[in-house]
């Protein structure tokens, strides 16, 4: 394919089909001819890269290509590829030779995220659409980054959590458009304050830690350590780094929360309408951070500038009794939108539906709409998670944030964390 | 001879006084706080940040001995010295913290000096990193020369503060192009470099090239913009893996309204241009030039583009008269224009367009109307709603109604000037809006449209009921309801008056419900009205009714009831005896249970009583995954039943018993427990072979409780044989840990140790002492544990006695020290018990003198069990094993102290370090005081020291470590022992401590390592002669005002968890005098 095709789609297609029948039409499974069909490729098809959810290919978005450091992984989804849709996909080690590939629309960003800015700004440049896992960004810094390459060329762009569009959280028992409803109805008041913890139905994955003391091994023939790790600083290889368990390692990610931390975040900055704002504070009460295996926390909490807050209650389980999801000076919702206020149903139903979100991305790459989490409200909330996580790796109490600046307000270590050298070649 | 021996010695504490200025203010040195901190860390909580600051307080001196203490990382660990550098690093890099920050600095920067391991120099240079100062430049330069350390020293630069000029200046020297220093100058945006740069940017090499072009971006000016444009004109402005593109396009962006750069940004836009070149040409325009951004628009609108087409609108500055601008020529687009432009204009609700809007919103381009139809709901405005529902009985009144659910406004009044309508086609869809926004005013209207011709409307308005109807027509819908001629019709007036209800408290609904229920003809009707109130009556209600006609329609509304606290019961009697329904049954009693809310420990009750029953697969694996909610004992063994079962169900347990055992680190020992983990890991190792991730973590996480796991001993089930009249589960045992579930109508008393500590009474409750909680009704879970003299007890998981001293009997007689566990019944009835599981601890080796120090005289002062021989902190220090262990589980401070007084005796006793470098001290001749007693000061401190844990080695810096008055078995401060090497931790050394008058001995493994006369130690001066803080006499150079104490308590002085103690025992040796003065005196 062609960049000629892809004009081609975004001109010619959408003017002569869709004027012809109503875009829902063609939706679902309708036929969509060849032209019309947009390709993608997957970056890192170790974990996420090649599950279910995501190793995907079908009519309306076809896989063209695959990417990974790891030639195991990069094989198996090749035989993956060939089984699942008999499809011959290209496959590349060097992410930038993917990105370059004429055959892809879509760059599916699924690495570790120490990776995920500078894949993100090189696909921008490159003029590709880009599908990210969360968390968008390992830092503040890349996140503003990321930002500022996506918009220059305009490009479409969807950060991967989808909560505050669609699904309970993992045990909230709850969507979150009713929330969003009930909050901008103003019944339950304001300021809020939402709670998220395992009393609320969230489990942090807190065994998703790094150990300590790692003794240096031999990197496997399979793996291109030196790529694998890119923008991170060396480290001597053990395997507990790499694959699925990077997640406990700062260099990489932040444990389960800043891999899941997005995942409960991102609705909450929507439901209370902040996707254009940040706090002004955090506060962190957790047992000392190792350098460089993350650990646990016990609750870490985010205040804004109107009094609003966000609490995440890690105490490792579900703590005892009932605490509400959220809380206003009028009333409280608890997990399964259980609510303080009688007859909340009714009451809610006078008010109307939250403004529609675009859910589709594929329908956004056409449109060149903007997707309902897109770099702009996908960096602010991956912003609440890595201001918590400066704080946890400081060993800082409270951290005070400009959310104007973006910066943390007089505290020089911290603000060396938001914009953290890569190490080279890689850079931003 | 002696006069100089005394001038040397003065000149040697001369030498020492620095070192003596060092110490804390609790009188430590440097190397005893880094490992009393270290023992301590990583900092668990507040209280143990403390560590960091006493660590932090040793400043360049405890830096450099902590840097020393790494080591190579293979076969060592060095986490906790990580954690004690990096802690304190960031500790002092808090901008409060400034103080503290330059030695912690200093001695970091020797200690990566010294250093000699990359992985830890690395380590080293990246804590550097947070607290350098500009003075680090030159080590930072000759780091960066290092090939290992290059890349690390490189982001150190790119951090560094105040070296602005000195990089500029190594940049502008450097004629071989550097790529680091490249991406430095672009990390600092630093200025001054643009000639240097440019300079590289000729450089063969592609990795230097984007560094260059990448810090020309953010630090070159006007005059890079030809190199950047050539280099990028070169790849024709695509992705050339240089970036030069984006260079040029940021470079070019930051000169913001610029002719020159406006003019080379309009050049970006031509169509021969890749689109995402054209649209950051656009923008840039857009942003610089917003006077022109009309035109920018208008243009850009006829391009074909869709991408350029929507970056002209999504960059447009918000203004009122560009909107009108491009309105006006919204006729003229194509179509794919128009659909961008109603996008645009409802994203940014133009409130001024929707007129523009609503002319559209019935175009016959359908893309055309749904996006207008999508932005008037956005938008909000009058003339958008009219728009709206003229769109009713359209092809879009699908489009159009959900518009309106969203709709930003009221929308009431205009929907009920809708029900006048005569047209079907617009009635039906406006019933639906009016009940969905819940117009309560339209309700006669609807009433009355419920009785149309039109069946259509009729249903629709039967429907629409539910959403307008309040109390006050509960009534009348009633009477509507038991006037129903169709089951259709039935169902619809039931919602609504339930609707109409909803918003009453449960006693008022059930009040407006009651007087309905005349016959059993119409009680049916009211069934889900019932459901929804669930108040005590209303459930009773349907209880009876079903009970009494076996009626599906009243146990249909029992499912429905939302009210988890009248409900658990309610449904578990009916899971009971409804064995077709079980199932139903028990989901529904799964979802109350977990939304009642209740204590994690009260859910084994619930859940287990549910598994009696014997449910399908299905919900048997559902109460399988609950149990994980209750990390208790009586939950995981009932889990680890269900390993064997279907693959989901054993998922199920496996992942209870895994969660449960994490939870829970008490319950991970003895044979079933390692069974049941051996068997979890099977089940996750196979979801681990399908590419389940999280089971890898469960994996590793289950081999780490396996290694650690010791399989004797442990839980055993014990026959539960009815109470006739009791059950008896042992004649003669000492120590235990008990579980069992109890069920009863009349008390019974639980003997432990042969005496009655627990009553169990169905009716007040189970106390022991005057401690009393209440119990549920049915099955209870009961937990009992006495370890030595220590009981514990928990009801349903609530803690009746935590860590009590039983010294005596409740009849006042002394505690036996073992005896039979028996539960008795006090009456009759019936007392039922189940899943009884003992754990008989091993009984508690008694220690007993060795028939020498009989004859001697003497005397136990701990044989293992209890400590009625001792005073103070018995919280702290608990008998386990037959030792006194040192813990921090039940908190309780201070030193655990004789309740006898002594002044010559011979102190034995045997310790061990159960964790490295743990330190504790034996107090002698002191006072006693529940705030603590400085021994060492108040009297004397035998100390008592893991002292050749590495944490107290200096020795890389020249330092010697620990003080040797501060070795083990020293009178600290005083008088220095011989050095014991005691070979690895955790195993047990025997002790003597003698004091007669001034003479103290101390014995160590059989070898005499102390002999001294204190008051020749201290040439008398136990307090300086010039009544001064500093003491030239003493070895620590302080004042010990107790030293000569001719009497007083001997004590355990605590400084932290994980040492033991057995075989305490003590020679009175003045009582001996004494006695022998007075037979002496008899004699005579």
């Amino acid at each position: 394919m062609s960049t000629d095709r892809r004009t081609f789609l975004k001109t010619i297609g959408l003017a002569g089909l869709f004027t012809i029948v109503p875009r829902h039409v063609l939706g679902g499974n309708g036929y969509i001819a060849p032209s019309d069909q947009l390709t993608k490729g997957i970056i890192g098809v170790g974990g996420i890269g090649r599950s279910k959810r995501h190793f995907t290919s079908d009519q309306r978005c076809r896989l063209t290509a695959v990417c990974d450091v790891d030639s195991r992984h990069l094989n198996q989804a090749v035989g993956m590829a060939k089984d699942k849709f008999n499809e011959t996909v290209a496959a590349y080690h060097d992410f930038r030779d993917l990105i370059k590939d004429p055959n892809v629309d879509i760059v599916h960003i699924a690495t570790p995220p120490h990776w995920h800015a500078v894949m993100a700004v090189e696909a921008a440049r490159a003029g590709k659409d880009i599908w990210c896992e969360k968390p968008m960004t390992r830092t503040i810094g890349e996140g503003k980054r990321v930002v500022e390459a996506v918009q220059r060329y305009n490009r479409m762009f969807r950060l991967n959590t989808w909560f505050r569009f669609k699904d309970t959280f993992y045990g909230l028992g709850t969507d979150v458009q009713p929330l969003k409803k009930l909050i901008d109805s103003g019944l339950l008041g304001w300021p809020l304050k939402v709670t998220v913890s395992g009393a609320t139905g969230f489990k942090w994955k807190f065994f998703w830690t790094g150990k300590e003391n790692l003794e240096p091994e031999i990197v496997p023939a399979e793996l291109d350590y030196d790529f694998w790790l890119g923008p991170a600083p060396f480290k001597p290889y053990n395997s507990h780094r790499v694959h699925q368990t990077f997640r406990g390692y700062w260099d990489y990610d932040g444990g389960g929360l800043a891999d899941m931390g997005q995942h409960y975040l991102d609705p909450i900055q929507y439901m209370l309408g902040k996707d254009n704002d940040l706090p002004v504070k955090v506060e962190v009460d957790a047992p000392q951070q190792h350098p460089d295996a993350v650990g646990t926390w016990r609750k870490i909490t985010y205040t804004y500038a109107d009094g609003c807050q966000i609490v995440l209650e890690g105490e490792k389980y579900e703590s005892k009794g009932k605490v509400p999801y959220i809380e206003g000076p009028k009333g409280k919702v608890y997990q399964g939108f259980e609510c303080t206020i009688p007859d909340v149903m009714n009451k809610l139903a006078e008010y109307p539906d939250p403004e529609p979100q675009r859910t589709d991305f594929l329908d956004c790459v056409r449109t060149r709409q903007k997707f309902a989490l897109n770099e702009a409200n996908g960096h602010y909330s991956c912003t609440l998670v890595n201001m918590a996580t400066v704080a946890l790796r400081l060993g800082r109490k409270e951290l005070a944030f400009d959310p104007s600046t973006q910066t943390f307000v007089g505290d020089d270590a911290a603000n060396a964390l938001i914009n953290q050298p890569m190490r080279g070649p890689w850079t931003i | 001879m002696k006069k100089l021996s005394v001038v040397i010695l003065l000149a040697v504490l001369l030498a020492w006084m620095p070192a003596a200025a060092q110490l804390d203010s609790r009188n430590r040195s440097v190397e005893t706080v880094i490992a009393d901190g270290l023992a301590q860390l990583p900092a668990k909580n507040a209280k143990k940040y403390q560590a960091l600051v006493d660590i932090a307080g040793t400043g360049q001196r405890g830096m450099e001995l902590l840097c020393g203490m790494l080591k190579p990382a293979a076969g060592n660990k060095n986490s906790k010295f990580e954690y004690a550098i990096d802690g304190v690093v960031s500790m002092v890099s808090h901008p409060d913290k400034a103080d503290m920050r330059k030695g912690i600095h200093d001695g970091l920067v020797n200690g990566l000096k010294n250093c000699t391991d990359d992985a830890n120099r690395a380590f080293l240079l990246a804590q550097l990193n947070k607290i350098a100062v500009p003075a680090d430049y030159d080590l930072y330069i000759s780091l960066y020369k290092d090939p290992y350390l290059k890349e690390h020293a490189a982001v150190g630069l790119a951090l560094l503060p105040g070296v602005e000029s000195r990089l500029a200046e190594l940049i502008n020297s450097s004629e071989a192009p550097d790529a680091a220093l490249a991406r430095i100058a672009a990390h600092r945006r630093l200025g001054g470099v643009e000639p240097a740069l440019t300079a590289w940017a000729a450089s063969a090499d592609p990795e230097t090239r984007t560094a260059v072009y990448n810090a020309l971006a953010v630090c070159g000016s006007e005059a890079s913009l030809p190199l950047l444009k050539k280099a990028a004109s070169a790849c024709a402005y695509g992705n050339d893996p240089t970036g030069a593109t984006e260079a040029y396009l940021q470079l070019l962006e930051s000169l913001g309204n610029d002719k020159k750069a406006l003019a080379e940004a309009r050049a970006l836009t031509k169509t021969s241009m890749p689109e995402a070149l054209r649209c950051a040409g656009l923008r840039m325009l857009l942003k610089a030039d917003d006077a022109n951004a009309g035109k920018y628009v208008v243009d850009a609108l006829k391009d074909k583009n869709i991408a350029y087409r929507n970056t002209a609108l999504d960059f447009a500055p918000s203004d009122e008269a560009l909107y009108a601008t491009v309105a006006s020529k919204f006729k003229g687009l194509s179509p794919a224009a128009k659909v961008d432009v109603a996008h645009w204009l409802g994203n940014r609700h133009v409130a001024s367009q929707a007129e523009l809007l609503a002319a559209n919103a019935d175009s016959k381009d359908a893309a055309v109307a749904e996006a207008s139809i999508a932005a008037l709901s956005k938008i909000g405005d009058e003339k958008a709603l009219a728009a709206l529902t003229a769109l009713f009985g359209t092809p879009y009144e699908d489009a159009a109604q959900k518009a309106l659910l969203s709709f930003n406004g009221d929308i009431s009044a205009a929907l009920s000037s809708l029900l006048t309508s005569a047209d079907a086609k617009t009635l039906v869809p406006a019933l639906g809006l009016v009940s969905a926004r819940r117009v309560y005013d339209a309700y006669p209207a609807v009433v009355r449209l419920a009785a149309s011709d039109n069946a259509s409307v009729a249903a629709a308005a039967l429907d629409a009921l539910a959403g307008v109807s309040r109390p006050e027509n509960f009534a009348q819908l009633c009477g509507m309801l038991e006037a129903a001629t169709s089951d259709d019709a039935a169902t619809r007036l039931q919602n609504a008056a339930k609707s109409a209800i909803a918003a009453l408290d449960a006693d008022a609904q059930y009040s407006l419900i009651a007087p309905r229920l005349k016959s059993a003809k119409v009680t049916p009707l009211y069934y889900p009205m019932l459901a929804q109130a669930g108040s005590t009556q209303a459930i009773s209600k349907l209880l009876s009714d079903y009970e009494s006609n076996r009626d599906a329609a009243a146990f249909d509304a029992m499912l429905q009831v939302d009210k988890p606290a009248g409900m658990l019961d309610v449904l578990y009697g009916l899971a009971a005896r409804t064995p077709a329904e079980k199932d139903r049954v028990l989901n529904r009693y799964i979802d109350i249970v977990a939304a009642a809310g209740l204590p994690s420990a009260d859910n084994y009750r619930h859940y287990s009583r549910a598994l009696a029953l014997d449910p399908s697969d299905d919900v048997r694996r559902r109460l399988v995954e609950a149990l994980a909610s209750s990390p208790e004992l009586p939950s995981l063994m009932l889990a680890s039943k269900y390993l064997d079962k279907d693959a989901a169900t054993a998922f199920a347990a496996a992942t209870a018993v895994k969660t449960i055992l994490g939870k829970n680190e008490a319950l991970q020992q003895g044979r079933a427990v390692k069974d049941m983990l051996e068997k979890s890991r099977e089940v996750f190792l196979a979801r681990k072979a399908k590419g389940d991730a999280d089971a890898g973590y469960a994996v590793d996480e289950i081999g780490g409780m396996l290694a650690a796991l010791n399989a004797d001993g442990g839980f055993a089930v014990a026959a539960a044989d009815a109470l006739t009249p009791a059950l008896t589960l042992g004649d003669d045992v000492e120590n235990f840990d008990l579980y069992f579930d109890w069920d009863a109508t009349a008390p019974a008393t639980l003997y432990l140790r042969s005496m009655p500590l627990v009553t169990l009474d169905p009716a007040k409750g189970v106390s022991s002492g005057s401690a009393t909680l209440p119990v549920a009704d049915g099955w209870n879970n009961i937990h009992a544990k006495m370890l030595n003299d220590r009981l514990f007890v928990d009801v349903n998981g609530h803690g009746l006695v935590v860590n009590q001293i039983i010294a005596t009997a409740p009849d006042g007689t002394a505690a036996p020290v073992s005896g039979a566990i028996r539960l008795v019944k006090n009456g009759g009835d019936d007392v039922k018990v189940a899943n009884v599981y003992l754990n008989v601890l091993p009984d508690t080796p008694i220690f007993t003198l060795s028939d020498e120090e009989a004859a001697q005289g003497f005397e136990v002062l701990f044989d293992g069990r209890s400590l009625d021989k001792w005073h103070g902190n018995t919280s702290a220090y608990v008998p386990v094993d037959g030792n006194i262990y040192v813990t921090a589980q039940y908190g309780g401070e201070g030193n655990l102290y004789t309740k006898k007084n002594y002044s010559d005796f011979i102190f034995c006793f045997d310790f061990y370090f159960d964790v490295p470098a743990v330190n504790n001290g034996i107090g002698i001749r002191t006072g006693r005081d529940v705030t603590g007693v400085d021994a060492a000061y108040e009297g004397m401190e035998i100390q008592i020291l893991d002292h050749d844990d590495p944490v107290y080695q200096g020795k890389p810096f020249g330092y010697v470590g620990l003080r040797p008055h501060q070795d083990h078995g020293g009178v600290y401060g005083i008088a220095t022992p011989e050095h014991v090497e005691f070979g690895p931790i955790k195993q047990w050394h025997t002790e003597e401590i003698k004091a007669v008058g001034d003479r103290i001995t101390v014995t160590v493994d059989g070898k005499v390592i102390l002999d001294t006369d204190i008051r020749k130690a201290c040439q008398g001066h136990n307090v300086a002669p010039d009544g001064g803080r500093v003491n030239p006499y003493t070895l620590d150079h302080k004042n010990h005002p107790g030293l000569f104490n001719k009497e007083g308590y001997i004590s355990f002085c605590g400084h932290g968890a994980g040492v033991m103690f057995r075989n305490v025992r003590v020679l009175d040796l003045s009582q001996k005098q004494k006695t022998a003065k007075a037979g002496r005196k008899a004699k005579k």
